[in-house]
């Protein structure tokens, strides 16, 4: 039954049964010899740009949706990206970390973050910097985009996003209150002490006794956004 | 589409969703509906399931009880703010328990305590992927 033989091919590539299953219900809509060629096709595809099997199976399980796109469109998405201003092998890593950008649109949805980041007043370079360090940019929606560097702004610290832009991975939440908290314990964040905010949970608890829900919970970041600016309004 | 626009969704966020994901427009507004209230009843804002939905569409097609089965898991290792975990990374609600499973069981074996396995997904929600 072509079922099983799927099946095989995917276990011989790499997955596990529990993989397999997952993939498999999201094209339950498909032919199974249809999706069969598809799967094969693509690996190859993807093998031959670069990517290994381990690499693959990893990116299919964070984003089934893989085996949905044509080898068209793959082989596409990775000639528009490099168009953007990176080399061949950032496009693969940044591919690798970011499946989910063979379903962008390049005009409506990369192109316009690029554009809504340019007028934050980050330059194109300092863009395709972040979104090399931090691939999932591109997935972030612009409203949380401007939300996190409007904070970082109002902190004066949103230039070292450039250099540091993994820090866009934390929630406005958490790092408005650690924020709330210092300034309350006499500490203005500032360039020379940004990583204060940034400090893993275990580290914050054992120096300062209190865990991140508390802290959200005492330094609630809605309660200063304003919905009519969009901008913070006491910090 | 209806409880798209009610979270707030511009037109172009939902063309960007649909052009990411054509066969959300097959679901009816029942089943996005119970989705999204998953994601309410872990104390996700519209803002967060703005976010989510505009990351990963693909969420909205998702089994109710696979991602019950997640979150019940999350909470098992004492992730507390699973709402700011999947808002950081959306694509975490691809991922099912038995990742989640795997994922710490490779950590241990590798010599980690519980603790910091936890603090560092917490810290970095990508990091179950880079793994």
């Amino acid at each position: 039954m072509i079922v099983d033989e799927l099946k095989r091919y995917m276990l011989e590539y790499g997955f596990n049964n529990e993989d397999i299953n997952k993939i498999l219900a999201v094209y339950t809509f498909k032919e199974n010899e249809i999706l069969f060629f598809n799967i094969k096709k693509i690996n190859t595809l993807l093998e031959t740009l670069g990517y290994t099997q381990n690499d693959i199976v990893k990116m299919a399980k964070r984003f089934p949706l893989l085996y949905s796109y044509s080898m068209k469109n793959i082989k596409q998405k990775i000639k528009d990206m490099q168009k953007l201003g990176y080399s061949y092998n950032d496009v693969i890593k940044i591919i690798k970390q970011l499946p989910a950008i063979y379903g962008y649109s390049i005009e409506e949805n990369i192109k316009q973050k690029i554009k809504d980041m340019l007028e934050l007043g980050y330059s194109y370079n300092d863009i395709i910097k972040m979104t090399k360090q931090l691939p999932s940019i591109y997935s972030y929606s612009i409203e949380n985009i401007k939300q996190k560097i409007e904070l970082y702004r109002l902190m004066n610290i949103s230039h070292i996003l450039v250099e540091k832009a993994t820090y866009l991975m934390q929630s406005c939440e958490l790092s408005f209150a650690r924020y709330m908290f210092y300034k309350n314990k006499g500490i203005i964040i500032d360039e020379n002490n940004y990583p204060k905010l940034f400090i893993d949970q275990l580290k914050f608890k054992r120096l300062y006794g209190i865990d991140n829900k508390t802290l959200i919970q005492m330094y609630n970041y809605d309660e200063y956004f304003s919905k009519e600016k969009n901008v913070l309004i006491k910090i | 589409m209806k409880e798209l626009y009610n979270l707030g969704l511009s037109e172009i966020d939902i063309k960007n969703i649909i052009e990411t994901y054509p066969e959300i427009k097959d679901l009816t507004d029942e089943e996005i509906a119970k989705n999204i209230e998953i994601l309410k009843n872990i104390n996700c804002n519209d803002k967060h399931i703005r976010n989510i939905l505009i990351a990963n569409p693909y969420y909205l097609n998702r089994s109710i009880n696979d991602i019950k089965s997640l979150i019940m898991k999350l909470k098992e290792i004492n992730i507390v703010n699973i709402n700011l975990l999947f808002d950081s990374n959306p694509f975490l609600l691809n991922r099912d328990s038995y990742e989640i499973d795997e994922y710490i069981k490779k950590e241990l074996e590798e010599g980690k305590k519980l603790e910091i396995i936890v603090d560092e997904l917490e810290s970095n929600p990508y990091i179950i992927d880079e793994k």
